[in-house]
This record gives C-alpha cells, structure tokens and sequence, in this order.
C-alpha cells in the first residue's frame, strides 16, 4: 500500500489512519558514511535490515475525543504518535487529519539553553504558531503558568532541568490547539506542576480538543481517556474502552501494579 | 504544515534572531568575533601578497577586503545552512514547521552578521580613498544574487549533511580547495591564460569579480554576466528547493537520535 497523508474530509473526524506503517532500517547510523555508502551501492551489500516499528495501524478519532496509546518500551508508541504528527512520514497507508495539531514531545529539545528565558518563551510561541500580538496578550499568563516570573532574564541553561522544561510548556499549553499530542511530557517537572498541567489539559479537552496521549502511567491514561489502542511489537494488540484495555495490558504485564 | 504566511514570517523572524544571538552574542567579544576572522585574514594575506599583487592593480587592500568578504559569505552561509539540520533535530522532530526554515534562517544569521562586515568594509574603502559612487547601488543586487546561490546550495546540502555524516568534512575540504581557486587574495592577470580560463566555470570568481568592479571600479555591471549570474543562482536554487521538497519526507528518519 502506498503512503499518504492528507487532509480529512469528514468534519467529525480529527484523525483517520488506515493500514498505518512505519518501517526504519536498522543500522543506517553506523553506515551512514559517504564513502560507504558509496561502497555499498556499487557492491550491493549493505550492512541494515528494515524494521517495522508500526504496522497495519487502524485508527479513528472523533473530534474532542481522548485517545491513550499504551504498550511497553519499543512498542511503537513514539512513532505512531510522530506519523500521527506528521513529524515522520508512513512508509504505507493512508493518514488522514483535519486541524492544527500541537505535539508535546520533547518540545525542548529544540530551545537555545545559552539564550534568555524570554528569547525561549518567544520562540516556543512562534514555533507553535502564535502570532507576536497573541504572545503579548498571554504572556503574562505563560509566566504566571510557569512561575518564571524571577527567571526571565536568566539564560535557559542556567536554570534546573524541571524549570527548564516549563518555559516551552507553560508556552505551548497556551498557544491554540486543535489537537494535541502527547508522549509523556507531562512527567517532567515536581508534582504541583504536573497537577497544574493536568489541569489545563483537562480543560482543553473540555473545549474540545481532539488529545491523543502516549503514556505509561495507566492512572494517567484511564483518568482522562475514554479509548485506548494498545501496541505489541508496533502492531494493535487491543483497542477500545479504555478500561478493558488498561486490564488487557495489565494482563499482559503480568497483573495489574500493586498500590 | 503550517500555512499562514504571518506564522511562516514569524518563525523566521524567532529563529533567525535565536540563531543569530546564540552564535554571535553569547560570548564574551560578541558579534565583534564576526569582524576578527574576516579583518585578521586580511592583514595576514595582506602582508604576504601586498607586494607580488601590488603591481597588479592600485587598491589592493580594497580589493583583498571585498573577495573576503563575499567569499566569507559562500563559506558561511553554505556550512551553517548545510549544518542546520542536524544543528537543529531538537526542532525538527518536534514542531511542525517547514524544515526548509532551518535551513532559511541559519542563513539568514549569516546574512545578519554578512551586513556587518559590509558595513566595516565599505567604511574601510572610504577611509582607503574610494569615492561612494552611484555604482555601489547595484552592490545589493550583486549580493542579492549570491544568495540567491548560496541559499539553493545550502538547501542540497542540507539534504546531503542528514544523509551522510561525513559530507560536513567534504564540504570543508570542497570550500577550501574553493577560497584557492577563487580569485580572492590574487589577481587574474598574475595567473597564467589556462588558469584563467579554469576560474570562468567558477561562478564565486564572477560575482566577486562584479562585486569588485562596482566598488572598486566604479562600473555597473555589464547586464550579461549579471544575467548569466541571475540565470545561474535561480537555477541553483531551484534545484536546492526541488531536491530538499523531494527527500523532505525522509529527513526525520535520518536525523532520529
């Protein structure tokens, strides 16, 4: 089946995925050399294998809904979640998506620890597709968010790794979403940070924004979520209520954790 | 990908000024490092070739200054761009922007501090005697074009930089084999008539050529090498574009941790 990736059609719909794959190969970071490369084309040896890390994913997701992606480590979690962004492009299937969508990766991954908070807070908003006068009208309340009050002029780098990850969250949490993805983002920062992003996010699911949530706190996944699709080896193993999924990988798991 | 041109300009606006700031201001002299490489490889190549390639032409400082500096800008807008995405992962994979604004905005802090050293350079030509002349109007198309170039070629390597980890030391050897066989520190007419005519396949010779000739000369270009030049850079980067939109797709695969 050949790859796509295209705009839904149905309004209903946020996202829409048929036959969904996703194959790497294996290797090409240790031969990823001009030379032998070269070597490689012209003796038709090559030292990768392909890997499917998802496979045959079918999907759909009505607008407002709340999806949890869950599976063990290498499950294909992150990149269902990156196909889904379009951050990665399917090697087969058929993808389709209707609306702005915010991924919350590793959203600072991508900032300038030798620059200001303030430089950073301005690029995380423009990166999001905030507009200089929206910036403006939140920026107070990005801050506040964040409690960067005292930091702004601070460089990034100096600050500990929980507020470092505040400044592009506190940012992107504010900037407009249609739908939004998550991978474990919110484990970062102390707890009443996590609650306090719980919140917002829980109050935009309340506006209606379509969420999909890769996680692997079950707790997180069945207080927010209604389904859950459940991954082994980068195909669906189950997909449905979320609570008999939860139990379903629980099962898997060998029994659900003690508390 | 993101559509309106407004979040398109401001990303470019972020980035750019983020890039720039991170190379140039971060440390301790600030952007004067920016001056220091140009203006110390002119005193050190002035001092050496002064008196061979004095009897060639009457400003030779001049002339030295101008072939570094739109050489400079080859290097550096070419290495930056072909560098911006790897530089540059932590965004790529995970923001939805167009990736061509990596490539785009590192050129773009290239540009920024370019603007500097004309700045310095045509200071130092006035101070060296040279009269600003109506001429010295075109030098922003000449410039204009040699970005054009810069920019396509950055935009292929970029694609050529993700694909294989070792075409940054490539290109390295590739542009400094380049400062050699481009007139920059030397005159044409000390290099033999075979040699001359190798350096009219090489189209950084032409610009800095009509650079030179509108500062220094005080001659608008002739409107066919400009055209040939034109007609060269947008080729180039049409091209770049074509190639980078053609494996834009596969980027993120290749730059994966």
């Amino acid at each position: 089946m050949e790859a796509a990736r295209v705009s839904s059609g149905d309004g209903q719909i946020a996202i829409s995925a048929a036959g969904l794959g996703k194959q790497f190969q294996i290797g090409t970071k240790t031969d990823a050399r001009f030379f032998r490369q070269a070597l490689a084309w012209c003796s038709g040896i090559s030292n990768t294998r392909p890997l499917w890390a998802v496979r045959g994913i079918d999907l759909q997701i009505r607008r407002g809904e709340c999806v949890g992606v869950i599976g063990r480590n290498g499950s294909g979690k992150t990149t269902l979640l990156r196909l889904l962004s379009g951050v990665l492009a399917p090697t087969e299937g058929l993808l389709r998506t209707q609306g702005r969508i915010s991924t919350f990766f590793a959203i600072g991954a991508g900032l300038f620890p030798e620059l200001q908070v303030i430089d950073n807070i301005r690029l995380t908003a423009a990166l999001c597709g905030m507009s200089r006068a929206t910036l403006r009208k939140r920026f107070d309340a990005i801050v506040a968010f964040g409690e960067l009050e005292d930091y702004l002029y601070s460089r990034l780098g100096e600050l500990s790794s929980g507020f470092t990850s505040r400044v592009p969250l506190a940012t992107a949490l504010h900037s407009d979403i249609d739908i939004l993805l998550t991978d474990e983002v919110f484990a970062v920062g102390d707890t009443p940070f996590q609650t306090k992003c719980l919140a917002k996010m829980n109050e935009l699911l309340k506006q209606g924004t379509t969420t999909v949530m890769a996680s692997h706190s079950l707790d997180l996944v069945k207080n927010n979520c209604s389904r859950a699709i459940c991954l082994e080896h980068g195909s669906t193993a189950a997909q449905g209520p979320v609570a008999e999924v939860v139990q379903y990988y629980e099962r898997q798991c060998g029994g659900a954790p003690a508390k | 990908m993101t559509g309106s041109f407004a979040v398109y300009a401001n990303q470019f606006r972020e980035l750019t000024r983020c890039e720039w700031r991170a190379r140039e201001q971060s440390t301790l002299l600030g952007f004067l490092w920016t001056l220091l490489n140009p203006l110390l490889m002119f005193l050190v190549l002035y001092m050496l070739f002064t008196r061979w390639m004095g009897g060639f032409m009457a400003n030779y400082p001049g002339y030295l200054l101008i072939g570094l500096v739109q050489f400079g800008l080859f290097t550096s807008a070419t290495t930056s761009g072909m560098r911006s995405l790897n530089s540059r992962k932590g965004i790529m994979l995970n923001f939805i922007i167009p990736r061509e604004l990596l490539v785009f905005t590192n050129i773009g802090s290239v540009v920024i501090s370019h603007a500097f050293e004309v700045a310095l350079m045509l200071g130092f030509l006035i101070a060296l005697g040279a009269v600003p002349r109506l001429s010295w109007l075109a030098f922003p198309l000449i410039d204009a074009i040699q970005l054009l170039f810069v920019t396509g070629l950055a935009l292929a390597l970029s694609v050529l930089a993700v694909r294989f980890i070792d075409f940054e030391r490539i290109w390295s050897i590739i542009t400094t084999a380049g400062f050699f066989l481009t007139p920059v520190f030397y005159s044409t007419a000390a290099i033999g008539a075979n040699k001359q005519n190798l350096l009219r396949f090489n189209p950084m010779a032409h610009i800095i050529t009509l650079a030179r000739d509108c500062l220094l000369g005080g001659r608008f270009p002739a409107w066919r090498p400009l055209a040939a030049l034109t007609a060269l850079a947008v080729l180039v980067a049409a091209i770049g574009y074509a190639l980078f939109k053609s494996q834009e797709q596969r980027l993120g695969d290749h730059v994966l941790p």
